[in-house]
This record gives structure tokens, sequence and C-alpha cells, in this order.
């Protein structure tokens, strides 16, 4: 994967330059890293729904080279779906000697990281990924701790219950010694709305003044309203999905 | 598609799953027992552990899928599809897999136009780059919705004109803007990804990406350089190539455009 077709994000270490987390608040959202302690990283990159469905890509993080290297981080949010991941992790937190790992491994290394929430419910899974050398689980139950004795805890597919109903899915949670919080692959969700974020006024088929959308109009999961053919077979009229896509003008 | 032949499938599948070592290797994959000749309407889709899952990419407008077969130029089928849950992408029949389909892009439910079929296999176009990705996905009924899409939008860009047909039949044709000189409006077969409610950009209230990106444009504004086709505040558009490689229409052809089902093709010459 090139830069091609991506973004970045500048981020200095100990330095929070990107918008938090907590800026707005959509009901669904998604980041792929986030840090705080002697690393700071803002959640890198965040979407939320709160101008509807929305995705990011970013494949650099200017954070000094011997802390982090990455592939490409993805986020993607909207009505009632979240979905966060990671390519090619490596994390090496020894240039911070105040954190005194002074590991042999990387604190983190990953070929891939996913966080996926769909209607309320969470999943994640990685590939390729340890820590601190330890191998981790393809799909780990809920809530799996590790620990690293005298170094770290991690939490494997953190799975939490919001205030407001909402769930959040982390693939990975990792604390060193209470002095670094590192996520990895985040990912949070709500039901999905009844009236799947439908228009006032449907349009209709070309030449076919029905105004059937297909016979499809629930809020069916996967892809929501538009997703099934119609009585005929023919595929459906779309239904406009409130987002933001920045095309080429 | 063959029911019967499905259900055999996916015993044979779930059998392989059991089997399937997990790999550090993306390529390996398990030859089908019965690959070839004429059974091959009953190759079944090399068994995936969750972990190569996991690895594989997403098939979306942010995605760079370089080693992606490219689109062949075979007519068009008229059959469009929707996954229903994340499909693997083949680069053959039982080939290797190198991407997941979601099912949905930009929010809008994932349709695909198949290009090609083979048994419960389909050739589909993808919406990430390059250009005229394309990706083989095993379209059991068991994994996609599958529908007819008489609809195709030609775009000559030299004429500055867009028709929407059906069945080959025009409905109506009408004058459009292109990319300038320095970022063209890319040729080829693109098709239509998502029906966009732009809550951010208010030159169009609808905007429909295309499966195409800027060639010049890695990246626009803060997406991937999508290209798409929308409307425009004025009419300083209509017969011009000044955009930066969307296609602008009249708010009248966009009343119509977006009446057509996503995955419908739009060829750009």
């Amino acid at each position: 994967m090139t830069g091609v077709g991506a973004l970045s994000a500048v981020l200095t270490a100990g330095v929070l330059l990107a918008p938090t987390a907590s800026a707005t608040g959509g009901e669904n959202s998604a980041f792929a890293i986030s840090a705080n302690g002697l690393l700071k990283i803002a959640p890198t990159p965040y979407v939320d729904d709160t101008n509807g469905a929305t995705e990011e890509s970013v494949v650099r993080l200017d954070v000094p080279q011997n802390l982090l290297s990455l592939g490409v981080l993805n986020a993607r949010a909207g009505d009632g779906y979240a979905k966060s991941s990671i390519a090619d992790l490596r994390v090496s937190l020894n240039a911070l000697p105040d954190l005194g790992l002074g590991l042999s491994q990387p604190l983190v290394a990953a070929e891939a990281i996913e966080a996926n929430c769909e209607d309320g419910v969470a999943s994640s899974s990685v590939a390729g990924a340890s820590v601190a050398g330890i191998a981790l689980d393809v799909a780990a139950p809920p809530n799996t701790a590790i620990e690293v004795p005298g170094l770290a805890s991690v939490t494997l597919n953190k799975q939490v219950t919001n205030d407001d109903g909402s769930t959040t899915v982390t693939a990975i949670s990792i604390k060193v010694n209470k002095l670094q919080s590192l996520d990895l692959a985040s990912a949070t969700c709500t039901k999905a709305d009844d009236d799947g974020g439908k228009p006032s006024t449907p349009p209709t088929t070309p030449g076919d003044d029905d105004g059937d959308n297909g016979g499809d109009n629930g809020d069916d999961s996967n892809g929501g309203s538009g997703s099934q053919a119609d009585k005929d077979g023919m595929a459906p009229v779309p239904t406009p999905v409130k987002g933001h896509l920045d095309v080429t003008g | 598609m063959d029911r019967s032949g499905t259900s055999r499938a996916l015993g044979r599948k779930r059998s392989a799953r059991l089997l399937a070592v997990a790999s550090a290797a993306l390529l390996a994959f398990l030859v089908s027992a019965c690959g070839g000749g004429e059974e091959q309407n009953t190759v079944q889709p090399s068994a995936v552990s969750q972990e190569d899952l996991t690895r594989l990419p997403d098939a979306t407008t942010y995605g760079d899928l370089a080693d992606a077969p490219l689109d062949p130029g075979a007519a068009p089928t008229g059959q469009v599809l929707h996954p229903k849950k994340d499909l693997v992408v083949y680069k053959a029949v039982n080939g290797e897999p190198f991407a997941k389909l979601p099912t949905r892009q930009m929010g809008s439910p994932t349709w695909v136009p198949v290009i090609a079929t083979q048994g419960e296999w389909a050739q589909v176009l993808l919406p990430t780059r390059p250009n005229g990705a394309s990706g083989w996905i095993h379209a059991g009924d068991s994994d996609v919705e599958s529908a007819r899409n008489n609809f195709v939008v030609n775009v000559n860009r030299e004429a500055f004109e867009l028709e929407i047909t059906e069945d080959g039949k025009s409905l109506g044709k009408w004058t459009i803007g292109i990319g300038k000189d320095e970022h063209p409006t890319p040729e080829g077969r693109a098709y239509i990804i998502a029906s966009i409610e732009e809550t951010v950009n208010d030159y169009s209230p609808i905007v429909l990406p295309l499966s195409f990106h800027s060639d010049s444009h890695e990246t626009f504004g803060g997406g991937p350089g999508t290209v798409g086709i929308h409307t425009w505040p004025d009419d300083s558009f209509v017969g011009q190539a000044n955009s930066d490689g969307c296609i602008r229409v009249t708010q009248e052809a966009l009343d119509e455009l977006v009446k057509l089902p996503l995955g419908t093709v739009v060829n750009i010459v």
C-alpha cells in the first residue's frame, strides 16, 4: 500500500494536534490509534456520524520513527455501524526511557488489527499480532486480559457498554506502568435508526412511477435500505444516505 | 444460481475451514478437490482463515488494490450484486484472495456490476484505485443479493454529453462539464458506488461518487480523489472542461441520475 489515495496526519510525540474524540460525539464513531501518557496521539483517524456516513484513511503518523511505524490506518462510521483497522503496525517505546521498557521485542507488532461494530454488536480480530513478543489470539473472547508481569496489562477485544447505550470495542488496549496507554482499533456503535436515514421524498425509477423502493423498506443490517432486488428482480432505486465525501469537484 | 450446489459448497467450505491451518502467508490457499474442467460450476472458494481475512484490505473508495486484475472490457452482463456479508475478493476463480468487499460504501449498500461469470463465481468491478480494478467473488445465494440493472450511463467528454440508456434505448441526453486539461475526468468503465445526501459540501444536494479516481489528484479536499457526478450552483460548467475531474451535470440531469440503481455502469469515453 502506498500513499496514493490516502491522507496523512502530522503528529508529534508529546504534542496533541488533531481534534480530540470528545469534540462532538456522534453516536457512531471509530478511530484506529490513540495514545495517552508520555506518547500522546489523538484518536486518528477519528470519524463519527455527526455528518452522516464518513470514512478516513491515514498512511503516515509523524511520530518519531523509532517509536512507531505503520502501513495504513482506516476508520469509518455511519448510522448503526463503525469500523476501524490498522495494517502493519510496530510500536516500540524503548526510546521513552521514563517508561523503563527496554524490551528486546516491539511493545506491539501486528500485520492487521480490526474492530467492527454493527447495529450494537461488537467484534475484533488481529493477524500476526504480538505484545512484548507474546503472540495474540486471532479472535479473542470479549475482554480477554493478558498480563506482561511488571510491564503491561493488555485487554483484547475490550468491550464496553456506554452510558448512552452504545457499545465500544477496542481490539487491543494496553496500559504500561500507569504511565502510558495505547488503544488500537476502536469502534463505537448503536443500533441503526428505524428509518435508516430515508429521505423525505424517495426518488422513483425512470419510467416507473410506482414509488416502490424495491419492496425493501426496512432498516435491515449490512447495508441499510435498498439492499434487495424488487419483486421483478430489478435493482432498487437507491435511497440517498446522509454523509460526506470530498469528490473532485 | 444452483441452490443445491450452494449447500454442497457450504458444507465443503466448512470442512475446509476446519482443516485450514492459519497461515502467515496471505497467498496461501487450498486447491479445491473438484476444480477445473466441466465441474467449474462447483469450484468452491478456497478457505480463508479469520487471520487471513483480517489481513485483507477493504475494497472501498479509500482503498488502493494495486494487484487487482483490471477490467478486461468484456460485454456488460446487466447483473449487479450486493454482498450480504463481507466477501473475499479473489484474483481469479479459486485464485489468490486479495481484498474483502464490505456490505456498505459510504453508508449506501454495496452494489457492484458483474462483468463476467463462471458458475457461481462473478467477476465484479471494484470501487478502489486503480481505475478499472476488478475481482472475483463467490456469488452463491447465501453470499449475495442479485438483481438486474438495465440502465447504463454514457459520458462523451469530447461532446460534453451524458446519456442515460435503458435496455440500450436513450432516456435522455444532457450537456455536462468535465475535468480541466490538467485534471481530466478519467476514461473507462466506471460505476456509481453510492448515493450521498451531502452534509458538508453545499454545491450539490446529492453526490454520486463513481468507482474511478483522479489520476492527477492523489487526494482532494479530505477525500481520496474520488470522481463523482453532481450538480453545481451555477451554469458556468455547462459544455466546459473546468472541474477537477468530476462530472458536473444540470439539476435536471441529476434528478434522473439519482434514480439509477447503485452499480449502474458509467462508460466514460
